[in-house]
């Protein structure tokens, strides 16, 4: 048999389980396609489409076969697989040709067979095209040994995003599906050929991939020693550093990096824009455009990091959390007020900057009349102090979104299961896409706010499902851990005194707001709030025990 | 008498249906050197994670310096310098940034020790620890498990995969330790030949208990081989206390045999045999005849 094929074999008979679940279900979706419609309900059959994203991602992770950590320098492709007595182009030619079959064929299937029996007229060749570009750019993006990880994840978020986004942009913006093809098909090719390099590169380099060697020197040979830096004043300091360098920075970097993104266009556009009002107003079309944007920056990032984009549970097959963090010598509540510290230092920087870039864009010149002046006069001349205490509000309230989002993703490790910890990142998409998908089909998010509660069916599930969950997570704490008791009622004291001001807080935002201006989120919120918002903060205020029956299992 | 640094009683630990310690107990004086050897999965690791607080006790007890390592975590990890076979360094930080960092937890730490080491070990401060090689890594760990002299040193089967020049270097760690006076070693290792060359007392583990514990001159000194003369032709290995792994056939047979010498010639008149060879063995072999012994 070819040596190819073989290593392609092997990467299925890897995943089989994968391989055979997702064309079960695709031909699943297919027979119901035949049904009658009035078998298969539009919510129903909008929601069974769902898994045909992350079934189609997960597969195509197949082919790239990731064995290491995608944030690391080294190639993520299994080092064994590299090791193989195979020529690179044996090596990458099947796994290339395969990921491009596989996820153009699976996105025909899916539209030719389900989306279009439904009467859904769904594009064929140019999301197929698509898929393939995606598919061998992870493979690529993924199997090149590289200098930085953080570079390759942002890098691949980047390309990954900008590949799925240009082909919506561009039949919107009037391009033909063929020109899409071309230049996916561009993409692809490119992408292949980077693929085979990158392997190329992967068996050559060190397992610790492009970084620069180790300026290790022979014992006895002299070595550079910089002059120490002053000492951290307490223990508590240098853990706060630790948290801070690896999560509580994040957040401010790459919001940074958003709000640069976001600025850059202010120095090319110029024009300006009447919106009207009795002071005949004209201002900058990009300030106009992109200011309401802004302050959502935080909380995209956050709700990413949120998601448990950072996992790396600590933990050890015997449950343990990494030992060297696990033997500091430090309390559990020394190890959590850290965490916690960093995080809320790295929100607070992250408001400051947003504010601060806020108001460096309302410096902006406006005109009123034939007068040019900063907006920002314009603005304060014309708040009365009541918007000022609301866009207060506001603040603060999405200052504590972004910190809920950020304190829910830190503590994922906490969890006190490594199976759920694990799974987590995936339950909180799906949890996610279900409610986006039933919103979605039934025509009406953001155009009638108010049948958000039409939805409470669902948000109850999804409260009572969070609730149960805490609470089962509690009881197994306490029935392995007796002495955690006491902690365990302060923490969910401290969960209904949040939840309670919160509510509170946002009832009244509710009440002094006309309810046309908030999102949706933010009316009647009581159940929203603690089915989406609140019910997982259970988590960070019971972080501290999880970490001390982790760190003592 | 010296201070008894830690005391194990009666630990049990489960994983699951697997007692991976089974009744352990252990104590540990002032200014010992204790090697702790036992086959993979024997229970070593699991023990020293008691030791270290990482695991509580399912029952039985665990003290270090007196205190519950699980209740009081900051009082008993500020004096143990801990170095394991995993290397678990965080990755991403420099030398000189794990250095400042450690730094702040140990009272005792000596900066000028701390460089010392540094430049014997030939660890620039601007080196990543993630692009450090395998030894080079554990050079640092060690480094930072020395630089405050701690009272209890532990070292997680340190020498494990590593080229002989670094095994030279924790070898010396220890044998520095040592020098302190009053400062106390644990560790556990499956190169026996390094436990010989430093330990006062071995302990050895097999299937989460304890086998042998003693002082390594005294084990020495009550294991030997010896060859037996029966009278008598014997299809099967004879029974004799004491005696581990058993090899021979008809009238000869040899064993390792375990007890005080004096004894010996006692024993083997009881199952009508004599001794006709004796001959003292490494702790190699001591060490296969108790795993042998207890695998059967």
């Amino acid at each position: 048999m070819n040596s190819g094929v073989a290593v392609l074999g092997m990467m299925l008979h890897r995943y089989r389980r994968l391989y055979i679940l997702f064309p079960a279900y695709l031909a699943a979706l297919v027979a119901l396609a035949q049904l009658p419609k009035i078998w298969v309900p539009e919510p129903v059959a909008g929601i069974l489409c769902l898994p045909f994203a992350f079934g189609l991602l997960a597969t195509v992770f197949g082919f790239v076969n990731v064995e290491a950590d995608i944030a690391s320098p080294a190639s993520a492709c299994s080092p064994w697989l590299l090791r193989m007595p195979v020529k690179t182009t044996t090596l990458a030619f099947w796994p290339i040709v395969a990921a491009a079959l596989w996820s153009s064929g699976a996105w025909i299937v899916f539209a030719t067979l389900y989306l279009r029996p439904r009467g859904i007229v769904a594009p064929i060749w140019w999301p197929a095209a698509m898929c393939t570009a995606l598919a061998l750019n992870l493979q690529a993006l993924l199997w090149a040994p590289v200098r930085r990880g953080s570079v390759r994840l942002i890098v691949a978020i980047t390309m990954t995003m900008s590949i799925g986004v240009f082909g919506f942009v561009a039949i919107s913006s009037g391009w033909t599906a063929e020109q899409i093809v071309e230049v996916y098909a561009i993409v692809a090719a490119g992408s292949a050929l980077g693929g085979w390099y990158g392997l190329a590169r992967a068996r050559t380099s060190p397992p610790t991939g492009l970084a620069k060697g180790a300026s290790s020197a022979a014992i006895g040979e002299e070595v550079f020693i910089r002059k120490p830096r002053k000492p951290f004043r307490s223990p508590q300091t240098a853990q706060f550093w630790l948290e801070w360098r690896r999560q509580g920075r994040l957040l401010p970097m790459l919001t940074g990096l958003g709000l640069l993104a976001i600025s850059l266009p202010l120095f090319f556009s110029h024009d300006m824009e009447f919106i009207g009002g009795p002071k005949n107003l004209k201002v900058n079309i990009w300030m106009q455009t992109a200011m309401p944007l802004i302050p959502w920056i935080p909380l995209l990032f956050a709700s990413v990091i949120g998601l448990g984009a950072r996992p790396a549970d600590l933990r050890g097959a015997d449950g343990v959390y990494h030992l060297y963090h696990a033997t500091r010598p430090l309390s559990a509540s020394d190890l959590y007020r850290s965490k916690i510290l960093s995080i809320t230092v790295g929100v607070l920087v992250t408001g400051l900057m947003t504010m601060l870039t806020m108001l460096a864009w309302l410096w902006i010149p406006a005109m009123t009349g034939d007068k040019e002046m900063p907006y920002v006069r314009i603005v304060f001349e014309s708040f009365h102090w009541r918007e000022w205490t609301i866009f207060v509000g506001m603040l603060i309230t999405l200052t504590s979104w972004v910190w809920r989002n950020q304190t829910v993703g830190a503590f994922v490790d906490y969890i006190p299961s490594r199976k759920w910890a694990t799974a987590y990142p995936y339950a909180v998409l799906i949890t996610g896409a279900l409610l986006f998908a039933m919103l979605g089909i039934k025509g009406q998010f953001l155009q009638e706010p108010r049948s958000v509660p039409d939805l409470s069916v669902a948000l109850g599930f999804i409260i009572v499902a969070k609730l149960g969950l805490a609470i089962w997570f509690a009881v197994k704490l306490v029935a392995v851990r007796a002495s955690l008791k006491a902690d365990l009622i302060w923490a969910a004291a401290r969960w209904v005194l949040v939840a309670g001001i919160a509510s509170t807080t946002l009832g009244w935002i509710d009440w002094e707001l006309p309810a046309k201006s908030l999102p949706v989120f933010f009316q009647h919120p009581v159940p929203e709030l603690l089915g989406i918002v609140l019910v997982p903060l259970a988590r960070p205020f019971a972080a501290r025990m999880a970490l001390e029956y982790g760190r003592h299992r | 008498m010296a201070e008894n640094i830690l005391e194990v009683r009666d630990l049990v630990r489960t994983y699951g249906r697997h007692r991976a310690l089974d009744g352990v107990s252990l104590s540990l004086e002032q200014g010992t050197v204790l090697g702790l050897v036992g086959q993979n999965g024997a229970g070593k690791t699991t023990l020293i994670k008691h030791l270290l607080g990482l695991l509580r006790a399912e029952s039985g007890s665990v003290r270090v310096f007196g205190k519950d390592p699980v209740a009081d975590p900051p009082g008993v990890l500020s004096r143990i310098g801990y170095l394991s076979e995993e290397g678990d360094l965080p990755l991403w930080m420099k030398v000189e940034e794990l250095v400042r960092y450690s730094a702040a937890f140990y009272p005792g730490w000596d900066p000028k020790y701390a460089e010392k080491l540094q430049r014997e070990f030939g660890l620039s401060s601007d080196s990543k620890l993630g692009s450090l090689s395998k030894g080079q890594r554990a050079r640092a760990g060690l480094l930072v498990a020395l630089a405050f002299r701690p009272d209890l040193l532990l070292l997680d089967e340190p020498s494990s995969g590593l080229d002989p020049v670094v095994r030279r270097d924790i070898l010396g760690a220890i044998i520095r330790t040592i020098a302190d006076e009053g400062r106390t070693v644990l560790f556990s290792s499956h190169l026996l030949s390094e436990v010989e060359q430093v330990s006062d007392r071995v302990v050895m583990v097999q299937a989460g208990r304890v086998v042998l514990d003693d002082n390594l001159a005294r084990i020495k000194q009550t294991h030997h081989r010896i060859d037996m003369l029966f009278q008598e032709e014997r299809p099967n290995a004879p029974t004799l206390e004491g005696a581990l792994g058993w090899e021979g056939s008809g009238k000869n047979w040899s064993a390792l045999w375990c007890g005080e010498p004096a004894q010996l010639e006692a024993a083997m008149a009881l199952i009508g045999g004599k001794v006709v060879g004796k001959v003292g063995v490494s702790l190699d072999d001591i060490f296969v005849a108790h795993a042998g012994g207890a695998g059967r």
